[in-house]
């Protein structure tokens, strides 16, 4: 750019969603590798120099807790190339940043970060340094943009139309001289204000451990509490306001794009849909799952228990050629005479074409001719009471042994040949299945694919064990993964990457024996009854 | 809707099947041609993953013979927008919407209704 005399590499902060946070990474991750370009992640709060080199890997250890704790909604970047090394050309962030945008569904802006402080003063004084230098980063916006505004955001922290004036005042030297337009402005500034509540801040606390006890049923935040105050910029706290939060940080920077992903998340609503069932997964989660996919034009992404199809049309949108196969074909059909649902529900988002097929079959006996035929392989095993998972093969457990032979009727017809037959299925255990998944991935995947599935499991016996650990396959996991909590149980969502390029057998799908029962184990059974905790060793049935 | 791409990834796995329990036959097919945005990348990722036999002799049995017998052993041919705009075409445009898929070898038939097919085994057809 002209003019721009950038010595050190660009930094941006993004605004992310404060729901799930336990998902960012992997999504900001997944997109950062799919698109070829490596992340720098810092603290939003620590008062780093901006240009001081900070690669170490401690700190960003820490950074990465803190971004999946969630306490903030925001985190600030910087972009590596392919040897590690910073990428200083602003043109390349951008270009990096506006593929995040469109891709991460946690991220709901990206700024080009002028500076951040925790106070106003301390934020003006090295912008108004950085003028006074002439290294002042808004310089080539006043010499080849045509217009500006301001916009003034406080995240925690209720709007104040005289505090927002105040802020939007005190910028006075930058000395803009392209006229302001509030319209759709070439450039925008924007310039948060970001209050912790000590809720919150304890809720954190809780979580990492810190406390052993909270007060959290101390009400949110009274009416009293609620009414706009001042704020002492100089000690970077309100005045009053009983339990509000403080002022933690302040961002100024220029908007680079919205994320525009998160549009999606509406787009591929479950109830706007042509179809689905009780089951279907929220489009927020399908959408997440998608992006640890990798999808992308030109790849192969294979569900086998595609259910109503919910994780197939996410995939399809990102250009996956996309398969589904469900032991329960009415799943994927539903009730409706017009055709089945799925394929009704993707040629309304105008994904037909890029749903390959979809088969009615038992994955445990599929009639996969060979290995590595795919990308990836995208799952959400069901787990339901209801709806739990099913194999083909008589339940012997009941008494009766399954047959060998087929069954001949007395007008002289095999019984499987009637129309309408529907063969005997028997459960799935879920430890079985998700062992199976994944020296099922171990074979179907290509070299570098991705097997990414949900895991239902009891919150208390959670061990990281309960994943299968195989040769060629390995988990990517950022902290302690990502899950949603229900309470007494939750769903972790898992992605593991086929590590090497060796031809893998065909799985028997037999049933394993585990060294420790995993906290995934007879889940459907355990939901029912309220997740008593399993007895422990050494207290075991004393009463029985 | 069974593409030809799907069909050339599935075989027969009624258990202890094992000889010619590949291509299955299409029976008794009602077929649909629906044009689709080509995505020649994909395609051509997906060539090595084919049956080339298996497929030539699929397309023939319901009346596309497009397709040369050998599958062309130079990368120019091979790779090539008109040979690949071919493949598009018969590997996902394509679709048997009726009809039955017969396995050669144990004679296990798969239904296929309103373009999914049921490959579903019964209980005399699976393992423990």
């Amino acid at each position: 750019m002209p003019g721009c005399t950038i010595k050190t590499a660009p930094r941006f902060t993004l605004n992310l969603s404060l729901t799930n946070p336990t998902f960012r990474l992997p999504d900001l991750y997944s997109t950062a590798k799919l698109f070829g370009f490596g992340l720098k992640i810092f603290h939003p709060w620590n008062n780093h120099e901006v240009d001081k080199e900070e690669d170490d890997e401690v700190s960003e250890r820490e950074t990465w807790e803190f971004v999946h704790s969630g306490r903030s909604a925001f985190v600030i970047i910087g972009f590596t190339d392919e040897d590690g090394r910073e990428v200083r050309d602003l043109e390349r962030c951008l270009r990096y940043c506006r593929q995040l945008g469109e891709r991460c569904i946690m991220i709901k802006s990206i700024h080009q970060l002028f500076h951040h402080a925790p106070t106003l003063p301390k934020l003006h004084e090295h912008l108004e340094q950085t003028k006074r230098n002439d290294v002042h980063l808004w310089k080539p916006d006043n010499e080849e943009k045509g217009s500006f505004a301001f916009d003034v955001q406080r995240i925690g922290k209720r709007r104040s139309q005289s505090a927002t004036r105040t802020i939007v005042e005190s910028f006075a030297y930058m000395a803009m001289t392209t006229p302001i337009r509030m319209k759709d402005p070439e450039v925008l500034y924007t310039y948060f204000e970001e209050y912790e509540d000590a809720q919150a801040q304890e809720r954190a606390q809780l979580l990492s451990g810190q406390l052993e006890q909270t007060r959290l049923d101390i009400p949110f935040a009274s009416e009293k509490d609620k009414k706009v105050v001042q704020i002492d910029y100089e000690e970077g706290k309100f005045v009053g306001g009983g339990n509000l939060g403080f002022l933690r940080q302040i961002y100024f920077g220029r908007l680079v794009c919205e994320g525009s992903a998160r549009l999606l998340i509406k787009k591929f609503e479950v109830k706007e849909r042509a179809f689905y069932g009780n089951t279907s997964m929220e489009s927020e989660m399908s959408l997440l799952m998608a992006g640890q996919t990798l999808s992308s034009a030109g790849k192969s992404v294979y569900d086998p228990f595609a259910g109503t199809g919910s994780l197939l049309y996410t995939c399809a949108h990102w250009g996956s050629m996309v398969i589904g196969s469900d032991i329960d074909g009415r799943q994927m059909r539903g009730k409706d005479a017009s055709g089945p649902g799925v394929f009704r529900a993707a040629t309304k988002y105008g994904l037909r074409n890029r749903i390959l097929d979809c088969l009615t079959f038992d994955v445990t006996r599929n009639g996969w001719r060979r290995g590595g035929l795919f990308d990836a392989i995208i799952t959400d095993p069901p787990y339901g009471v209801r709806a739990g998972a099913k194999r083909l093969g008589r339940n012997e457990k009941n008494g009766r042994m399954q047959k060998d032979e087929p069954v001949l009727m007395p007008d002289g017809t095999y019984s499987h040949l009637q129309p309408g037959y529907i063969p005997v299925s028997r459960p799935y255990e879920m430890t079985d299945l998700v062992y199976d998944l994944v020296l099922f991935g171990r074979w179907m995947l290509v070299p570098g694919g991705r097997l990414v599935f949900f895991l239902p499991t009891v919150t208390e016996d959670w061990d990281d064990l309960d994943v299968p650990v195989v040769q060629g396959m390995k988990e990517i996991k950022f902290c302690s993964g990502s899950s949603q909590d229900f309470g007494r149980w939750s769903r972790r969502l898992i992605t593991m990457e086929k590590t090497d390029s060796e031809t893998y057998p065909r799985p028997d799908f037999l049933p394993v024996e585990m060294e420790k029962v995993p906290g995934h184990h007879n889940f459907p059974q355990r939901f029912m009854e309220g997740f008593d905790p399993r007895p422990r060793p050494g207290q075991a049935n004393e009463s029985a | 809707m069974v593409r030809l791409i799907t069909h050339n990834m599935l075989t027969c796995h009624v258990k202890n099947c094992t000889k010619d329990n590949f291509p299955l036959v299409f029976e008794n097919v009602e077929l649909e041609v629906r044009p689709a945005e080509a995505n020649l990348d994909f395609i051509k990722r997906f060539i090595p993953k084919l049956e080339w036999d298996a497929l030539v002799q699929t397309a023939r049995s319901i009346g596309e013979d497009s397709l040369p017998e050998q599958m062309p052993e130079d990368k120019a041919t091979l790779e090539s927008e008109e040979f690949l705009q071919k493949l598009h075409h018969v590997l996902m445009e394509i679709h048997v919407e009726e009809g039955q898929m017969k396995c050669r070898g144990c004679g296990h038939i798969y239904p296929i209704s309103t373009g999914i097919p049921n490959m579903l085994l019964a209980e005399h057809e699976v393992g423990r």
